[in-house]
């Protein structure tokens, strides 16, 4: 079926989701036929000149896609023509919110301007994009026009930017008087949209008790979030140990990282810590640098690690050291056997 | 609440106005209800119309209508509710956000379709807004095609247009930096 766009493009102004209008006196106005003063017969316009229903007006698309990442609107933008054509003021939008950045910044070749970073800013949210509208506030926060970073705040937060959501929050409550409970009911909306730090936030507020009298669920959310809020506890003690030489410690911070609990997911800091706890003769960590060795391609490397790791009692190590001894010579066979039997572990805490 | 389908018949003696669907089915509805719909607040407005008049509403179905109708009572409502008392604003406004949070929970795919044309037709300004919300939750990070799917669009971008398009749309995007 044939997509069209209602109404057609050749309407010239930019269409508004009125489908009536009293300026152009677009509806029609049948009247009776006898020249009496009967009323006349009322129509609103209806579409029966085989125009797509199911098309949406390109305002309603860039109402859809009004909160959306740059990858979601990249997609959108690629659905179709008419698609394409509405999402071109919030494209036109990243393109400032990209100037704005590098303004701000003072990378791709320009030097910082706040200033010019706010105009670009200010133009994105104008044409739609929350992003720009969320770091617009930033700017406007930082140099003081706290009402300003609000209002930008409120408008992103109600477009259901999680970002805005939670700025908005925490201005509630460092505002003066602090409104806590306005601030948790934002910081719920951005918290149940995944951002991170309005979790974090949401657990700091509910264990400080700031919030006592709440209409949300407060035992879910509180089951939710003390996990959140332990595993930040958590990762931030381990971090500190693992730092000081703890080998457990490092271990279970590569966990965290690889998970992303309570760290911010990072393969290659996981990796970093797992060898680090590896080396240092952690023998699950052994096991699990191995693997990733081998998944890599290493297989000398990975399959020292595998020895190692059996030698200390890893029992399921010992079945993929053996399918990879199986691949190698014996001579390289007998060289993982001598690295294994001359290792000695780095030094550490404990 | 009122039952879904039925003709709900207002409770309370006072101006009411009727409203067709496509199917012909007619819905009386309190005067104040009727003109949280802004098309047809307009239809009135002019030349001074009778409101015995019946509103023809051709592009609505009468499911989206009830629905409508629905969530405008309810909102008018909750309106009614909240006025200088900072308490009672909240507690409206809290249940209005539970309203449309229900409203969005049960709808399929179809129904939200039917319902965002429904409410651009009739120009409901937030209840428009939630449901964009809401339908761009559902085909947030999702695919192309996925996308197309939902919404039964064609691509009808030429081979050659695609990839020009995609090209201007990644140049757009180079650089900006994750959030």
């Amino acid at each position: 079926m044939k997509q069209r766009t209602w109404p057609g493009r050749s309407d010239g102004s930019r269409f508004s989701s009125l489908p009536l209008s009293k300026a152009n006196g677009s509806k029609q106005h049948l009247k009776a036929p006898t020249g009496k003063a009967s009323p006349p017969i009322r129509q609103i316009r209806y579409c029966s000149d085989g125009h797509d229903l199911s098309a949406l007006p390109y305002d309603v698309v860039a109402k859809i896609a009004g909160s959306f990442s740059l990858r979601n609107l990249r997609a959108a933008s690629l659905v179709c023509k008419s698609w394409c054509e509405a999402l071109r003021p919030l494209r036109e939008a990243m393109l400032f919110l990209r100037w704005g950045k590098r303004f701000k910044h003072g990378h791709g070749g320009v030097r910082p301007n706040l200033d010019k970073a706010l105009d670009s800013f200010l133009k994105g949210a104008a044409r739609g994009s929350t992003l720009a509208m969320v770091d617009a506030g930033l700017i406007y926060w930082e140099l003081g026009h706290k009402d300003k970073a609000i209002a930008l705040y409120h408008r992103a937060a109600s477009l259901g930017d999680p970002a805005g959501q939670c700025n908005l929050a925490i201005s509630y409550l460092q505002g003066e008087p602090s409104n806590p409970k306005e601030a948790v009911k934002w910081l719920y909306k951005a918290s149940m949209a995944g951002h991170f730090r309005a979790q974090y936030q949401l657990a700091l507020c509910l264990h400080q008790g700031r919030v006592v009298d709440c209409n949300i669920q407060e035992a879910y959310i509180r089951e939710l979030l003390c996990d959140q809020f332990a595993f930040l506890e958590q990762a931030r003690w381990y971090l500190k140990a693992a730092e000081s030489g703890y080998l457990r410690a490092m271990y279970n911070v590569s966990l965290c990282y690889s998970f992303g609990e309570g760290l911010v997911h990072s393969h290659r800091q996981a990796r970093k810590w797992m060898k680090r706890a590896a080396d240092r003769g952690h023998s699950k960590a052994q096991f699990e640098h191995g693997l990733a060795l081998f998944s890599e391609g290493e297989m000398m490397k990975a399959v020292v690690y595998l020895e190692l790791a059996t030698r200390a009692g890893e029992r399921a190590a010992a079945h993929v050291k053996n399918v990879i001894l199986q691949q190698l010579s014996s001579t390289s066979r007998d060289r993982v056997m001598h690295l294994a039997d001359n290792w000695r572990a780095l030094p550490s805490s404990c | 609440m009122a039952n879904n389908g039925e003709n709900p018949s207002p409770d309370v003696g006072g101006k009411t106005v009727k409203l067709k669907a496509d199917d012909g089915e007619i819905f009386e509805v309190e005067e104040a209800v009727a003109m949280e719909l802004q098309t047809v607040k307009s239809f009135f407005d002019d030349d001074g119309v009778s409101y015995d008049t019946v509103v023809p509403l051709l592009n609505v179905s009468s499911t989206a209508l009830a629905k409508v109708i629905q969530y405008c009572r309810r909102a008018v409502e909750l309106r009614a509710k909240s006025g200088d008392d900072e308490g009672a604003n909240e507690k409206a406004r809290e249940e209005r956000e539970g309203l449309e949070a229900e409203l969005v929970r049960e709808e399929s795919d179809e129904g939200i379709k039917e319902l965002i044309l429904a409410a651009n037709y009739l120009n409901i300004k937030d209840m428009l807004s939630f449901l964009c919300r809401a339908v761009g939750d559902r085909i947030k990070n999702k695919s192309v095609e996925y996308v197309r799917r939902f919404f039964v669009l064609e691509n009808d971008f030429s081979p050659e247009e695609e990839e020009r398009t995609r090209n201007e749309v990644a140049w757009a995007f180079e650089g900006v930096d994750a959030d």
